[in-house]
């Protein structure tokens, strides 16, 4: 009897091992059947007139969080608002200016403290109603109340009035001025070349969400399950988890989109995700969904005469961090000495696939990197000499802090720059933890010697120079106060000037500092690839963006627009 | 009731008698011929973690990106992985691993186990309830889950791993224990050292554990390999050992590419069949040994 007990306590416990162990392929194996079964629900409900405009079917690579824009932090949120629920204006590519959605122009006062905008007058809601000065008040007022766990309250302290109103010590936005039903105007506290960045927010009804408490806004059903937008794209339903179909909005004020509809379509893996694509089930990779970074993946696509595979320039940036709180690191020459020591070149051949861009500092703004930094060539000698130099400890063991990283790809890139550096000299050990307590000991306790990460991008070099390396962010480096001087000021400086070739200059200054004293250890920016069905026509890419070999991808096209942001310029006929 | 001597010239008497004599505990585990085949196993594996350097032959730490996913060859004979590292030494280095989380958890789990059980079965009443309460609240734990989290905040490494999965794996036999001792204690033996004013602690390691003991090594055997498991599913799911170190279960997470999976068969499938036939192997001599221990098993 107890024997039997003890047996069949093993046998569940081999079991619960055994069903984790295949629960990935299970994932997998039922993956594709759910994403059958939506894309076909999908096509029957279709009118044929959208059958002829093209059901475009686009892959993401996990669930949407909400479709609440004052909170959304996801690539799949920025999608869906640029299909459904729109900005004023919107950053082109390659980033030089702006271009107009919900607006159809703008106007900046001489001083740079007033910015006019014209809302399109055609601009309407999907169900019909004017899209209006006032929907742009009240979603700003939104976006600067706190209750409403908005992200943007620190990025909107620009505006003039904004403070107060945040701290509820004023009941409306100074600021921010409703013209006429069409015309809204927004004032900052000091002139500053940075607050069209802050117009790129999406803006929601008044008349669906002008009666709810601003604290119980995030639980509404609007943004779970029945969103209105005014975008080119109307949301037509969500299948939590499973996918988001859209339909095109044939009143949209900037002409009707080609496409008759698009679907998000949600999968479990990347390696469903690739089998969709092979299966024309999905038509391209829209956000995660495929295993990019394998070279064996990308090369099976270009090899494919269906597909057009393109890179496009990258937004995150994969760095070692340094704590110049340290004191180990306090001498310039040991953190130069990191950068020597690693073969950046080497690293994304073997573990990117050659799809990576080298950059030596961590503002990967093109604008605002002069072309004489140091290139950090790969040298262990000098590397080991320059520590020499330094007078370093050789005994000194480095704790290099990473998000538990759950692909043995991953780790075996970590274990392979673990051993470049101690090459050079570099005593290494690496922990691992959970994303909540690294965020933690890197932003809030500084409790770390160095961290490896990707780090997600800005709109503008001053985010980054402000959010990381100053007392104005979270300063998680210290490097403002370890370097002393004037860079801080400098870097306030450079966020007010509104000139920008006079920007440029100061960003060219601090980039030098940034290169010859490294408050990082920039490894590579991943460059995007997509994987396009051949039926998939874009007006942004030729066919010289397409990549036709494995090295065309460090070669990124230059994209003009970020392709969400355009995709009532899609067609496709598969 | 002698044998006479025409009963023992009867052939088929003969051989029953030699089969049942001598009718001892190791003479019962060495009739069970898989679990002895098992048990050479399981040594072979504990000969390979002592002498893992020389077994290796290469280091398991070493990166070489020009030999990257090499299949195998008279230099790497299980092939490279993605960081060219050698699949044989990693193999080797991971048994280690995989081998001695087994065991360190288990002395974790087993030793809270026998004192929960012992103390709850001897001692009794309030004592018994209030622990008897506490071993059902850990039990229904969905333990994998609480294995995750408890490793995920903690930090994967591999301390880490042991001491969680022995934290938490301790009820059954406790369970088991207490049962065993409830029934002891009323013994007549016990009584009787109870009546010439023999300690209580005295009763318990002279009297009862001795008594335990066959259960003890029939959970260890069995919780090992259960053990062994755990740590391979942790590991697959990227939270089990430190890079740069390799368990079984870690080198078995490379196998969640597609491309690998397709491609590049040396990088999953010795990790993979060292688990399964180490978790056989311990099962098997489980077996084995709880045969041997209850004679009414036989036959």
């Amino acid at each position: 009897m107890r024997s039997k007990a003890e047996g069949s306590v093993n046998r569940r416990e081999f079991l619960k091992a055994s069903a984790l162990a295949a629960g990935a392929t299970a994932l997998a194996a039922c993956a594709p059947v759910a994403s059958d079964a939506g894309a076909g629900a999908a096509d029957e409900a279709m009118p044929e007139q959208e059958m002829q405009r093209g059901n475009l079917i686009g892959l993401y690579g996990g669930p949407i969080n909400s479709f609440n824009p004052l909170t959304a932090v996801q690539g799949f949120q920025a999608h869906f608002f640029q299909c459904v629920l729109p900005p004023l204006i919107q950053q082109n590519v390659p980033k030089t200016g702006f271009v107009p959605i919900m607006a159809e122009s703008w106007e900046v006062s001489d001083d740079a403290t007033q910015y006019t905008f014209h809302i399109h007058p055609d601009a309407k809601w999907h169900d019909g109603t004017d899209f209006t000065a006032e929907d742009v008040l009240f979603t700003y007022e939104l976006y600067l109340n706190p209750a409403t766990k908005s992200r943007q309250v620190s990025n909107l302290a620009m505006v003039e009035g904004a403070e107060a109103y945040s701290n509820d010590e004023a009941d409306s936005v100074s600021g921010i001025t409703v013209v006429d039903e069409k015309t809204i105007q927004f004032t900052t506290a000091y002139p500053t070349g940075l607050f069209l960045f802050q117009a790129t927010n999406s803006i929601l009804p008044k008349h669906v969400l002008g009666d709810v408490a601003p604290d119980t806004l995030e639980n509404q059903s609007f943004f779970f399950e029945d969103p209105l937008g005014s975008g080119p794209f109307r949301f037509v339903e969500y299948q939590t988890d499973q996918f988001i179909r859209l339909e095109a909005n044939d009143d949209w004020h900037w002409g009707a989109p080609n496409l008759g509809s698009y679907i998000m379509q949600i999968v479990a893996s990347p390696d469903v995700g690739q089998i969709a694509l092979e299966r024309g089930e999905a038509h391209f990779n829209a956000w995660g969904g495929l295993n990019t970074s394998s070279t064996e993946v990308v090369q099976s696509f270009i090899d494919n005469e269906d597909f057009k595979v393109v890179a496009t320039t990258g937004v995150v940036f994969t760095a070692y961090s340094f704590n110049l709180r340290r004191g180990f690191f306090a001498d310039k020459r040991v953190r130069q000495a990191w950068l020597h020591a690693l073969d950046r070149k080497k690293i994304i051949e073997v573990f990117q696939g050659g799809n990576g861009t080298i950059y030596n500092s961590p503002l990967i703004h093109g604008w605002s990197i002069p072309d004489d930094l140091n290139p950090y060539d790969y040298d262990a000698d000098l590397a080991r000499s320059l520590l020499e130099e330094a007078g370093w400890d050789f005994d000194q063991e480095v704790t290099v802090n990473l998000i538990t990283l759950r692909s043995e790809e991953a780790r075996a890139q970590v274990a392979a720059e673990k051993q470049m550096l101690e090459e050079a000299g570099f005593k290494i050990r690496i922990e691992e933890m959970d994303s909540s307590v690294w965020v933690e000991r890197f932003y809030d306790t500084h409790d770390f010697d160095a961290v490896r990460v990707g780090f997600g991008s800005f709109p503008d070099p001053d985010g980054f120079l402000k959010f990381h390396l100053t007392t104005q962010g979270r300063n998680a480096n210290g490097y403002s106060e370890a370097l002393g001087g004037d860079f801080e000021e400098k870097v306030i400086e450079a966020g007010q000037l509104t000139d920008q070739a006079a920007r440029q200059e100061i960003y060219f200054e601090l980039q030098r500092t940034l290169n010859d004293n490294p408050s990082h250890a920039p490894l590579y920016v991943g460059n995007n690839v997509w994987v396009f069905n051949g039926g998939v026509h874009i007006p942004e890419i030729t066919d010289q963006g397409v990549v036709s070999s494995l090295s065309d991808l460090s070669n990124p096209l230059p994209a003009k627009r970020d392709w969400w942001t355009n995709l009532e310029g899609w067609a496709f006929d598969g | 009731m002698a044998n006479t001597p025409l009963q023992e010239s009867d052939p088929e008497q003969v051989e029953l008698n030699a089969r049942k004599s001598p009718n001892t505990v190791g003479a019962r585990f060495r009739r069970h011929k898989v679990a002895v085949g098992s048990l050479a196993i399981i040594a072979v594996l504990g000969l390979i973690d002592i002498f893992a350097p020389i077994v290796a032959m290469q280091d398991p730490y070493t990166v070489d990106l020009d030999s990257i996913r090499q299949p195998p060859s008279a230099d790497h004979i299980l092939g490279t992985d993605s960081a060219g590292r050698d699949m044989w030494a990693r193999m080797v280095y991971g048994a280690r691993i995989s081998m001695s989380v087994g065991f360190v958890a288990n002395v974790i789990s087993i030793s809270i186990g026998v004192l929960i059980g012992t103390v709850s079965g001897y001692v009794g009443g309030r004592v018994d309830n209030i622990l008897m309460r506490f071993t059902e609240l850990v039990m229904n734990f969905p333990t994998f889950f609480a294995i995750l989290m408890l490793v995920a905040l903690l930090g994967p490494n591999i301390i880490n791993v042991m001491v969680v999965i022995g934290v938490l794996g301790w009820e059954g036999l406790a369970r088991l224990l207490r049962a065993q001792v409830l029934s002891l204690r009323e013994q007549a033996f016990v009584e009787a050292a109870r009546c010439i004013g023999t300690p209580h602690y005295r009763i318990v390691f002279r009297h009862i554990l001795p008594n335990l003991q066959p259960y003890i090594l029939v959970a260890a055997t069995l919780g090992v390999a259960g053990t062994i498991l755990t740590e391979s599913a942790l590991s697959f799911l990227g939270l089990g050992v430190q890079i740069p170190q390799a368990s079984w279960g870690s080198m078995l997470n490379s196998a969640q590419s597609l491309t690998v999976l397709t491609n590049s068969p040396w990088l999953w499938l010795p990790p993979g069949i060292a688990i399964s036939v180490a978790v056989l192997a311990m099962n098997f001599v489980g077996d084995g040994l709880r045969d041997a221990f209850d004679p009414r098993m036989e036959v």
